[in-house]
């Protein structure tokens, strides 16, 4: 009998609840995804325990399908008992499963503990055609070069692309304009284990992970590539009082000046603006005059994940920025002329993300119809909230808002088993099957990671898949910007590596395009200044655009990967 | 100067400084504080303490000190008048819980105003301040009890919705804030403070028409509020109409020069005009507002924990 509810509940949670178009189902135990985050915690509440981890998609063997990387903590002083399998690398088989392949690619942490890991980007940063993998951590950096064979090998201090701070998110960017990737890196607090205090709730007299403020901020770094394996660290001016979370890059002008974005936990968030120069790349701070460093009150809110894309679909690229409960995630409309309005209640989100700790967070369509949706990953920081305030659990449940004509509709019924309570942290979308809608990878703190599969969504509407090949610029067409026309609607994409929260969505770009067979026009302004249009694209299929060839090879979906 | 005010010194001088009718300097105590002199109604419900140490003189006594700022010796002074009581009394309890919330004693508060509502099922102000308390201790649903019961026993309290708003809207529930608002502008249209909740509740609910009668009737309350002009401003900005957030921002500031949220939304709706020189100088005076301010983290406080050491 239970049996039979059970094989019933798996039933109906596969199924889009009635008026919904997909669901997101768990696939993680049939995708053979087995990692759990250790937090190291002993209970001294070590503040550095609550933040991560992060879960980065990659497609490092070349083989078309999109590979995983969840990044693990350690255990830390005071912890007897705990054990770490370290970070962990899953090949895509294609079959829709999943092999543990750390090992073999050289990926394996070592056991000294040393090495605390926050998140994770990757990209072809030595410009050979494969996607590296750069490692963030409470500590040092760990950069891992992809030798292409599906191995890598551990550059020795990180080829100078590191920092001894707390680094959190980092983002792949070329603001120099050299034509290869640089790397900001956004840091957190200034706090060393040796440094450790007790903190008490206010509320209750109850030892709690301690308030950001009981911590001076660290300054965020730029590793600038030298272009022969090695990186010029320094810090970034004018983010010296920031509490980085999280990292996202735009080009909000398309001057080809690429912007970076900086979620800081409760002190205003930054926007910097970059210009190249003669003396290298400049860094100028406007979150304040652009109107993302504050909420509409004119407070900081405790920002932790961040991602851009065209909400409204009017060409210009909104900002979502996910905070602490009774803080809502807040959504920044773009007004153009570098200006943006706190727009949250307009948008729909003021009264559906008050109770919720967000973290991990996508902009993207997941029913194809032509409109950015928005996931987000919540879990609260304190693991005995429910003492401190009666309605607030440790675990929370994921939320899906569908974008309706430019407003963002809390979905339950397409959450699934997103909707199970999680602690949440990084939150990366890709479509791991390649049928044509985007899926979930979770990475959660102190639990399992979460494959969860969108079910739903391919049928709901088309979709056509872009992989970005550069070639005056950096090698993945990171940066670029990709104009959409089809079904009498226009859509904008950018290629970004980093964002979410400590995390990296899909390489592919997807574009619904709801009942259009066809994408009618495509115009890409790669990171070289190079523009190139396109004809019209077939729905249903990946296409390889390769810069100053146009379409290269494709795909239908459903076929296998496309490379 | 005040009838009452009059009346007390009248009375004083009648009876001399040095008096210690008990009954004389009740009377004058108790005009002291209707005279909002609470520092001469201690000095007075001192001598009455010392001359008559009962229930009630003490109860006096703690009730001026809550009024001038003392809760500490206000609460020793109403525990005396506590153990010194023949029968227990409602007026007690809900001075006492309030001078205890207000030394930071929440989880004492808690208990005489949950002893208090027990005894005096019916005494709505013990289960306002019962409700307000839990509301404070981020205890929502306890709150919400409270104040639902304040309610079934006064629904003419005008309090009572009113805390029910924000503990919904502490909860998440932003409809219910929005009814338990709705219920206190009923009770009290001249409350500008439950308008300007009503009118907030309903802008993060996105229904900005509703939001700007609420604002608009805040102002008719308080003319001038800069939260209800701030509030008409932002939907202004939000509705693309820059000239009029400008105007509800700058009577805002004229108001409240130092005004963080209107400095702020003044600064994005002249950068939106184009008068960016005026922009960059209001930003200014907005970053001097912020630099003064102690809120990093609004919320935060809440929930999230300060330094100092276990106990």
């Amino acid at each position: 009998m239970n049996a039979i509810r059970l094989g019933l509940a798996a039933l109906l949670a596969a199924a889009p609840a009635a008026g919904e178009n997909f669901v997101f189902v768990d696939r993680t135990d049939a995708a053979g995804i087995r990692f759990h985050h250790e937090d190291g915690g002993s209970g001294r509440r070590y503040v550095i325990e609550i933040v991560g981890a992060g879960v980065a998609v990659l497609d490092y063997d070349g083989d078309g399908w999109p590979d995983l990387f969840f990044v693990n903590g350690h255990p830390l002083p005071g912890d007897p008992g705990g054990a770490t399998v370290g970070n962990r690398l899953f090949r895509n088989r294609g079959d829709g499963t999943f092999r543990d392949r750390t090992e073999e690619a050289g990926l394996l942490d070592p056991p000294d503990g040393l090495h605390y890991g926050m998140g994770a980007v990757a990209g072809d940063l030595d410009g050979d055609g494969d996607p590296d993998l750069l490692v963030t951590h409470f500590g040092e950096e760990r950069l891992f070069w992809n030798r292409g064979d599906g191995t890598f090998r551990e550059a020795a201090g990180a080829g100078g692309a590191t920092d001894p701070r707390w680094t959190t998110s980092a983002a792949l960017f070329d603001p120099d304009r050299d034509g290869d990737l640089d790397v900001y890196a956004a840091n957190y607090l200034d706090y060393a284990i040796e440094r450790h205090r007790d903190c008490v709730s206010p509320v209750r007299e109850l030892l709690a992970y301690c308030h950001p403020q009981e911590y001076p901020g660290a300054a965020d770094s730029f590793f600038e590539n030298l272009g022969d394996g090695t990186f010029r660290a320094s810090p970034v001016p004018g983010s010296e009082d920031g509490k980085g979370l999280g990292v996202v890059v735009t080009d909000l002008e398309g001057d080809g000046a690429p912007d970076v974005h900086v979620a800081n936990d409760t002190t205003p968030n930054f926007l910097f603006r970059t210009a190249a120069g003669p003396d290298g790349v400049r860094f100028f701070e406007e979150g304040l005059a652009s109107g993302v460093a504050y909420n509409e009150e004119g407070l900081p809110e405790a920002g932790m994940g961040n991602d851009f894309g065209d909400v409204d679909r009017d060409g210009r690229m909104d900002l979502v920025v996910t905070n602490f409960d009774f803080e809502t995630n807040t959504l920044y409309r773009n007004l153009g002329g570098g200006l943006f309005l706190d727009a949250t209640a307009s948008f729909g989100l003021g009264s559906e993300s008050l109770t919720e700790l967000a973290f991990g967070c996508d902009l993207a369509d997941f029913d194809n119809d032509g409109w950015l949706d928005l996931v987000v990953a919540n879990g609260h920081i304190l693991d005995n909230i429910a003492k401190i305030q009666s309605n607030l659990t440790f675990a929370q449940p994921g939320q899906v808002f569908r974008n309706d004509h430019g407003r963002l509709v809390r979905r339950p019924g397409s959450e699934g088993d997103f909707a199970r309570p999680r602690v949440g942290r990084g939150l990366a979308s890709f479509d791991y099957d390649l049928d044509g809608d985007l899926d979930l990878a979770l990475a959660n703190n102190r639990g399992p990671a979460e494959l969860l599969e969108n079910r739903g969504g391919a049928e709901a509407g088309n979709t056509v898949g872009l992989l970005l090949i550069g070639a005056e610029g950096n090698r993945e067409g990171i940066g670029a910007r990709v104009r959409l026309e089809g079904g009498g609607v226009v859509q904008q994409e950018e290629r970004r590596a980093g964002a979410s929260y400590l995390s990296q969505h899909d390489p592919l770009l997807w574009f619904g395009l709801g009942a259009a067979d066809r994408a009618d026009a495509v115009r890409i302004r790669w990171p070289s200044g190079q523009e190139e249009s396109l004809g019209s694209l077939p729905a249903g299929a990946v296409h390889v655009l390769k810069e100053g060839a146009g379409r290269v090879a494709g795909v239908a979906i459903g076929d296998g990967a496309a490379r | 100067m005040t009838r009452s005010l009059t009346a007390v010194l009248l009375l004083s001088a009648a009876l001399g400084f040095g008096a210690q009718d008990p009954e004389a300097l009740l009377r004058t105590g108790q005009r002291w504080l209707d005279a909002g002199n609470a520092r001469a109604a201690v000095q007075t419900f001192r001598r009455l303490a010392d001359a008559v140490p009962d229930s009630r003189s003490h109860y006096y006594l703690g009730v001026a000190l809550l009024q001038d700022g003392q809760p500490e010796e206000a609460a020793w002074a109403l525990r005396r008048a506590e153990a010194l009581a023949e029968t227990p009394n409602p007026a007690l309890a809900l001075s006492l819980g309030t001078a205890l919330l207000r030394t930071g004693a929440s989880p004492e508060a808690i208990e005489v105003l949950t002893e208090g509502a027990k005894r005096f099922p019916r005494a709505a102000p013990i289960l306002v301040q019962l409700g307000y308390t839990h509301y404070t201790r981020l205890e929502g649903e306890l709150a919400r009890a409270a104040l639902l019961r304040a309610r079934e026993v006064a629904p003419e309290n005008r309090l009572a919705p009113f805390y029910l708003g924000l503990t919904e809207a502490a909860l998440g529930e932003l409809e219910s804030a929005t009814a338990a608002f709705r219920a206190a502008v009923q009770l009290d249209p001249g409350n500008p403070e439950a308008w300007v909740a009503l009118g907030r509740t309903l802008s993060q609910l996105g229904r900005p028409d509703e939001a700007r009668g609420a604002y608009d009737a805040a102002l008719a309350a308080a003319p001038g509020s800069p939260a209800a002009l701030v509030g008409l401003g932002r939907l202004e900005l939000e509705a693309g109409r820059a000239e009029g957030a400008v105007v509800s921002f700058e009577a805002a500031l004229a108001a409240d020069p130092g005004h963080r949220q209107a400095l702020y939304n003044l600064a994005a709706a002249l950068s939106l005009l184009g008068r960016t020189e005026e922009a960059s100088a209001v930003r200014r005076r907005f970053a001097e507002a912020a630099a003064a301010g102690d809120d990093p983290g609004r919320s935060l406080s809440r929930t999230r924990s300060k330094g100092r050491p276990r106990r």
